[in-house]
């Protein structure tokens, strides 16, 4: 096999020339092992660190987040990726063109041993609404280069914008096709949902890679190491480089359907603190011990505004299944007082044609039996399980005149498609907005699995509009007038490494008309 | 070399090497006494040039030695096992890209089946 070129011998521009300036010897090659040997410590430079990727997110019209991680050694069990104990020095440099030969914003930051030797580094002065090209540079090695992008202008709409949603990528479970098919269509934004790790022991039935560490990550170096194994997935890496994220975590990030009450601080601390570390953040949402503010909007011009929202933190504990009671209580929350009150607070204002509000858990209900006075077998997890919290915010955007709101959800291994109602039991009562649910990337493995929704079901339940069990992501391309939607589906399954995706489903909302039609 | 195999180790060229020695290892890993094996009953070692991972039986335990590898593609573990004795090596001959990593460990196993707490650390090496 043809062997590549090195990318250290390619000298591309003044980032590269005065990378010189930053080597020297700084640690180990290998670490070795308890029970082995490796190269030994001081005998060279790091080895090419950027085997996790680079990556960008939190668009502005004149700026974003840069990110990267140095690891030489993904996968050493310690999770310090093969790098020394002291901090680095790491260029950074952004370009109009992907050769960089137009250089307009560079500098240096230090990857620091306490932070996993990650990088965010926040450049400002860009021109709103144009592509940007970044690229890092450390001890004499050059990163892969990325494209990413600014926001639009206030006040200003672009003739469309293009983007991906995203969730639960269980490493063992699949190929990831479907970030093979973001990094292709190169969206303007991708928008990841949730479960972008799963902490629980390896053990899925059918699994096409398995876990270094195959316990359930627990600590801080733990769950460094697991997201450091998922960023050795080449197609995860490609997804990265080609668009600014948006990442909010769901349960898995920290433990399986974690609350505010069943988590010890010194866990969440670590699950904050390693998730901080591996995306594409910014310092305002740098985690202070075991708390860590996640929600946030982003301005898309005049054309679309979203609100990222965090339903893990601060929630009351799930209900006991079927307890109308609890679940009907409200006095609980899914999104804590404060952060609905934000929430709310922003729906007064109407900056945008779209409000898009990207989240975690099932918003619409699912109720089997269409008994108001039941709540058999509804979901204590997802916003069935808080309907008045639900409530307050379906009716604060609706009595704020937010004009129209889709809801963007992952979570359930499925795509969805809904339309949402104040009072689901009125078939005949106002449409509010619609719910775009993203199946999972991999979790579930080769999907087809489950029974589809029987005809009773659907008769009870007749805002939802689509259903599929099978892998892939929801990709949607948002004009002043219409949102198109296309649910993207993986053939023939995730288990096959040479598996593509396409459109299993389309269907658009018209500004000012609420409602998906089948397109 | 992207996702040729998924748990197996696929077209890495498997070549027994009797007792001869290979070319000095840039690692080595040595197998964890446990399970009634002895302390590094089975062996590893790495070498990048050619890019051969050498695995070693070096006990008469009646057990086999095996190695268990990931790559820079996100694939593995991928496995190779030398299951011809004492004092036997098997060289699995890889492929991969010039500046690439592999991270592999080696354990002691009855078939395919790892015994536990056999399996070493792990190290990281390059191509």
């Amino acid at each position: 096999m043809p062997r590549p070129v090195n990318r250290r011998i390619i000298l591309l521009g003044g980032l590269a020339a005065a990378g010189a300036a930053v080597g020297g010897t700084v640690g180990a090659a290998a670490t070795p092992g308890a029970t082995g040997t490796g190269r030994g410590a001081g005998v060279r430079a790091i080895q090419f660190p950027f085997t996790l990727g680079v990556a960008s997110g939190e668009p502005t019209p004149d700026g974003m987040v840069l990110w990267t991680r140095l690891a030489p050694a993904p996968l050493n069990p310690d999770g310090k990726g093969g790098m020394p104990a002291s901090d680095l020095p790491v260029e950074w440099q952004v370009a109009t063109d992907s050769a960089f030969a137009s250089v307009v914003a560079s500098g240096t930051v230090t990857a620091r041993a306490a932070e996993a030797h990650s990088v965010h580094v926040e450049p400002t002065g860009l021109q709103p609404g144009r592509e940007y090209f970044y690229r890092f540079r450390a001890d004499g090695h050059l990163s892969p280069a990325g494209r990413t992008r600014t926001a639009p202008a206030a006040g200003t709409s672009p003739a469309s914008m293009r983007i991906a949603a995203a969730s639960c990528q269980h490493f063992e479970e699949g190929w990831y096709i479907a970030h093979r098919g973001i990094a292709a269509d190169r969206p303007d934004l991708v928008l990841f949902l949730g479960d972008y790790m799963y902490e629980n022991p390896s053990g899925a039935a059918e699994k096409v890679r398995g876990y270094v560490l195959t316990g359930e990550s627990d600590t801080l170096a733990e769950y460094r190491h697991r997201y450091a194994q998922y960023r050795t997935d080449p197609d995860l890496r490609a997804a990265h480089a080609a668009a600014p994220w948006l990442v909010v975590f769901d349960d898995h990030e920290v433990e399986n359907n974690w609350n505010s009450t069943n988590q010890t601080a010194a866990r969440r601390t670590a699950a904050f603190q390693a998730f901080w570390e591996n995306m594409p953040l910014r310092a305002a949402q740098r985690p202070s011990g075991s708390a860590m503010t996640l929600y946030r909007r982003v301005q898309w011009g005049s054309l679309a505004r979203l609100h990222m929202l965090d339903t893990r933190q601060y929630r009351a504990a799930q209900a006991p299944a079927d307890n109308c009671t609890v679940m009907r209580d409200p006095a609980r929350t899914l999104t804590g007082a404060a952060q609905e009150q934000w929430l709310l607070d922003g729906f007064t204002q109407h900056p945008s044609t779209w409000d898009l509000l990207g989240q975690q858990v099932f918003f619409a209900q699912r109720d089997g039996d269409g008994n108001r006075a039941t709540c058999t077998g509804n979901s204590t997890d997802a916003w069935d399980g808080y309907t008045a919290s639900r409530d307050r915010i379906a009716n604060g955007w609706v009595q704020r005149g937010v004009p129209n709101m889709v809801v963007l959800t992952g979570d359930v291994h499925r795509h969805w498609a809904s339309d949402l109602r104040r009072d689901y039991y009125d078939f005949a009562g106002p449409v509010i907005g619609s719910e775009l649910v993203t199946t999972s990337v991999t979790s579930g493995g080769r999907g087809g699995d489950t029974a589809p929704p029987s005809s009773t079901w659907r008769a009870n339940n007749p805002h939802i509009k689509y259903v599929q069990d099978q892998r892939g992501y929801v990709r949607a391309t948002i004009t002043p007038s219409t949102l198109t939607a296309e649910f993207m589906v993986v053939t023939p399954s995730v288990l096959s490494a040479t598996a593509t995706v396409a459109v299993d489903r389309r269907f658009t909302i018209q500004a000012g008309r609420p409602g998906l039609q089948p397109a | 070399m992207r996702r040729r195999v998924a748990l197996l180790a696929g077209t890495a060229g498997l070549v027994m090497l009797g007792t001869a020695t290979p070319a000095a290892a840039d690692s080595t890993q040595c197998s964890v006494a446990a399970s009634g094996t002895v302390a590094c009953a089975a062996g590893a070692e790495f070498v990048s040039y050619g890019e051969h991972l050498y695995v070693n039986d070096r006990a008469a335990d009646g057990h086999s030695a095996l190695v268990r590898y990931w790559l820079a593609d996100g694939t593995g573990p991928h496995t190779a096992r030398n299951s011809n004795g004492n004092g036997t090596t098997l060289d699995v001959n890889l492929e991969l890209a010039e500046g690439s990593w592999i991270f592999y460990q080696v354990c002691v196993s009855e078939g395919a089946t790892i015994l536990a707490g056999t399996c070493s650390a792990g190290v990281t090496d390059y191509a």
